[in-house]
């Protein structure tokens, strides 16, 4: 094992397109893998053991159901720097506009009045994780080091925070014209 | 600072330079001037301070409190901080507090990128918001047919509010409610598009973010990649110009321009919205009857050479028993078309019957300065301050809307008293301290009788002979309030009241024109005569409007009058004008032999056309504009025509060309005949 800071990266409620922004990157992955190692991200699937012990934990996506909250507690005792990444971990954003409904008829709208449902029920197995009544940003739950809005942030954004992190360096704020909120 | 300034100067220390500004500026202004920039966000220039944001607040020395600059008058000797750690953190809470309350949701805004809330924040570098997000449930009002009101997006800046009531005096958006549960409301709480809103979009143009939101082109319109032509509107006579602002050669909106001479900050809802609307499908070819009767689709060149077989059939030079030509105009094309149409109409058919389509309107005040002796009508200026004003025939909420707003903000803020006097319904009316509506063909008495409750006021001292006081004599209030079925006592009051006015004016519209009667504008030269309302210039404060917006134009190139009901061809060069023929009109174009109509978009005149050109639309074409008061303005061209149709004037010249061919040709036959004739 080398001794290069550990990152490691989770969805929760997202799109996944803040984890593709962090691919566009592109070639500079290379030179971030100088400076650090990648433990895991959702791409890897968690086959290698679940969450790492990281120095910069990625979280993207909003709280939106219990096993999130589960997930996302774990994060935050395992990584020594926790980053709100894109606009649903940090503002909410498009899983928030299901706040404006009660969550009966949201689950009503998702398993029942879609077009293509026939006999739907809403599922209330046991295993499955319980939705809660507001989707939250992540800071609701946990204490959040650093934010990174954008939907998706940039790729620069992404790696000027990353690449100021895993060196030691935490940054006062986002400079213009790399904060952006869209 | 000069020292030609007579107010006091004052000089204070901002962020440590000596700043020197005028007492009864506020600490914004006097920084401003000084190029010290503080952040705002409800402050706007066009409107009163209202100190409801918090954003441009600065530290004063020996004030325990951070004042709010846009509001705290500027005093001498003051010492301000601008930026500082304190400072910041306090702005960076605010924004924080303003994004936590409602449902500030970036991404899917449509003014995303354009939005000055989110360029404070950018500036003060918020990343997030500390606070719980209250999330409330707040309505979407789509009810305008212009525009979307989002209360999701609302900062209560209250510039909207602010912007209806001191720009356009129309005061329909207001606070509702008090505390977290303050709404911006229209009227008393009803959606926007039943509520007295006049669709202005002024409240719109001064939004500080997506809670006020144009329809048109909502993700298209703002940021960056825009570009921007200064057009003139054609709607109107008062030559308002305004932003044509354009994506890819697209219009996506039109915006005010501060700098207009005439109509600054405001626009009308004629030229903010409906005009960027195509209400009937383009023409983009021409098109001819057939044998059936039917228009269909032609070529150019077929269509041309028929028009200019017509025209040469038609020419005066040709036959003297011949019906002549007539060229009718909009009025609503630059001064260059309708010179270029007036030396076609000319040179190539020999006529001098070329008008406006409405003409006759000005006929008739060219009429009524025959029989009255013309009068020097006043400026924009004598409007501006009027304190009482009456309009004759004239619903500038309707035709003049810009001149609507003026009196409505005059009214707004009781800086006059407005008396309507209109056979018809009119929007004006709502406003008018006394609404006047006499039966229809009564005006004439109607104003008979104002003239002689004013002579009786006393009003007119000695000025009028006693040939007109005998004129008015007999139309006492009592017996015009029966023919017209008025109210005497509103007539008496509306004399009262014009008479106790130190600057009134009277203003006619196009309506009254419109009736063809040239004694109801000689009546109301008269009533300023005698009144002896003049300006410092000696211009008398009265003034006319007409329907078309470059008539001063059209005036000066001496489009006056033309004949069409004996015509053979009438050639109509109509533009983009929704102009609906009056009966008369009609008759005669279905009279006519020939009849060649120049549109850009298909119409009601389009029944009477036996050959129809395409022509382009406002935003099409580049000219010089005449306003009332004879102001002369260029107007941009703003996009490209579509595919198929060609210039004005480039049209009109290839008929020229083919009728000279066909002139060639005749003479041609004419001297092969004659050749052939001597021979034999």
């Amino acid at each position: 094992m080398s001794n290069k800071p550990m990152i490691a990266s989770v969805w929760l409620g997202g799109c996944a397109g803040c984890h593709m922004s962090l691919l566009d990157i592109d070639e500079r992955l290379l030179a971030l893998l100088e400076l650090a190692d990648i433990g895991a991200t959702p791409i890897t699937d968690f086959k290698l053991g679940g969450f790492p012990q990281a120095d910069v934990g990625l979280v993207e996506g909003a709280v939106c159901n219990t096993d999130n909250i589960r997930f996302l507690e774990e994060i935050r005792e395992k990584s020594k720097f926790l980053v709100s990444f894109g606009d649903c971990a940090g503002w909410g954003c498009v899983p928030f506009m299901r706040n404006f409904f009660p969550l009966e008829q949201v689950m009503e709208r998702g398993y029942i009045f879609t077009p293509s449902t026939v006999d739907g029920f809403i599922p209330d197995d046991e295993e499955l994780p319980r939705q809660l009544e507001k989707v939250q940003p992540i800071r609701k739950f946990v204490p959040v080091d650093f934010h990174i809005p954008g939907c998706p942030p940039n790729a620069d954004t992404i790696f000027y925070v990353v690449s100021e992190l895993v060196q030691g360096r935490v940054p006062d704020s986002i400079p213009q014209p790399l904060l952006h909120f869209d | 600072m000069s020292s030609t300034v007579l107010t006091e100067t004052i000089t204070l220390t901002i962020d440590g330079r000596a700043c020197n500004g005028r007492r009864g500026q506020t600490i914004l202004e006097l920084a401003k001037d000084n190029g010290i920039d503080i952040p705002t966000l409800c402050h706007h220039p066009w409107l009163t301070n209202h100190g409801a944001c918090r954003m441009c607040v600065v530290e004063v020395e020996g004030q325990r409190r951070l004042v709010t600059s846009c509001a705290a008058p500027a005093e001498d000797g003051q010492v301000v901080t601008t930026q500082s750690e304190k400072l910041s953190a306090m702005r960076q809470m605010t924004l924080e507090l303003l994004f936590a309350e409602r449902n500030h949701i970036c991404p899917f805004c449509p003014v995303t990128g354009a939005c000055e809330l989110q360029d404070r924040a950018y500036d003060e570098g918020v990343t997030h918001t500390r606070y719980q997000y209250l999330f409330p449930i707040l309505e979407v009002d789509s009810t305008n047919p212009f525009f979307v009101q989002d209360h999701n997006r609302c900062i209560l800046c209250g510039r909207c509010v602010r912007a209806c009531n001191e720009v356009v005096g129309q005061g329909t958006l207001n606070f509702g409610s008090r505390g977290t549960s303050q709404m911006v409301i229209a009227d008393l709480g009803v959606p926007l598009g039943e509520s007295s809103c006049i669709s202005c979009g002024t409240c719109v143009d001064v939004c500080p973010t997506g809670a006020l939101f144009d329809k048109r082109a909502p993700y298209f319109s703002k940021g960056e990649g825009l570009t921007r032509r200064a057009v003139i509107c054609p709607d109107d006579d008062l030559g308002c110009s305004m932003n044509v602002v354009l994506r890819s050669g697209i219009i996506a909106r039109a915006e005010s321009r501060e700098e207009s001479p005439v109509n600054g900050p405001l626009l009308s809802r004629r030229s903010r919205y409906e005009l960027l609307f195509e209400p009937t499908p383009r023409l983009t070819a021409p098109r001819m009857r057939n044998e059936a009767g039917e228009l269909v689709e032609v070529s150019w060149d077929e269509a041309l050479a028929a028009a200019a077989k017509a025209l040469y059939a038609n020419s005066a030079d040709r036959d003297s028993e011949q019906a002549p030509v007539v060229g009718l105009v909009s009025g609503r094309l630059p001064r260059e078309t309708l010179e270029t149409f007036r030396g076609f109409i000319a040179e190539t058919c020999g006529s001098g019957d070329v008008d406006t389509l409405f003409g006759p309107e000005r006929q008739v005040r060219r009429a009524a300065s025959h029989l009255f002796g013309d009068v020097r009508e006043c400026g924009f200026e004598a409007i501006q301050e009027a304190d009482v004003v009456l309009l004759v025939g004239f619903d500038p909420q309707k035709t003049h809307q810009v001149l609507g707003t003026w009196l409505a903000r005059k009214r707004y803020n009781e800086q006059c008293k407005i008396i309507s006097l209109n056979a018809r319904q009119s929007e004006v009316a709502g406003l008018a301290n006394i609404d006047i509506k006499p039966r229809r063909g009564s005006e004439h008495d109607v104003l008979l009788g104002l003239l002689h409750e004013l002579n009786n006021l006393g009003h007119f001292g000695g000025r009028p002979e006693q040939a007109a006081r005998d004129r008015w004599a007999p139309y006492n209030a009592e017996r015009v309030a029966a023919e017209a079925r008025i109210s005497v006592r509103d007539l008496q009051r509306a004399a009262k009241m014009y008479a106790a006015a130190q600057k009134p004016v009277v203003l006619y519209g196009p309506g009254l024109g419109a009736l063809g009667n040239p004694n109801l504008i000689g009546l109301l030269w008269d009533l300023v005569r005698y009144s002896g309302a003049q300006t410092a210039d000696g211009a008398y404060r009265v003034r006319g409007f007409q329907s078309e917006a470059n008539a001063a134009a059209a005036e000066e190139l001496g489009l006056k009058g033309a004949d069409p009901s004996t015509a053979g061809l009438i050639y109509v060069l109509q533009g983009d004008d929704p102009f609906e023929p009056q009966p008369e009109l009609s008759d005669s174009l279905r009279r006519a032999e020939t009849v060649i109509l120049q549109a850009s978009h298909e119409g009601r005149l389009m029944r009477y056309a036996d050959i129809v050109l395409p022509s382009l639309r406002w935003c099409e074409r580049e000219g010089t504009w005449v306003n009332v008061m004879g102001l002369t303005q260029v107007s941009e061209a703003a996009t490209l025509p579509p595919a198929g149709v060609r210039p004005d004037d480039e049209v009109l010249a290839a008929l020229a060309a083919g009728v000279a061919g066909e002139a060639a040709a005749a003479a041609e036959a004419a001297a092969a005949a004659n050749g052939s004739t001597t021979e034999s």
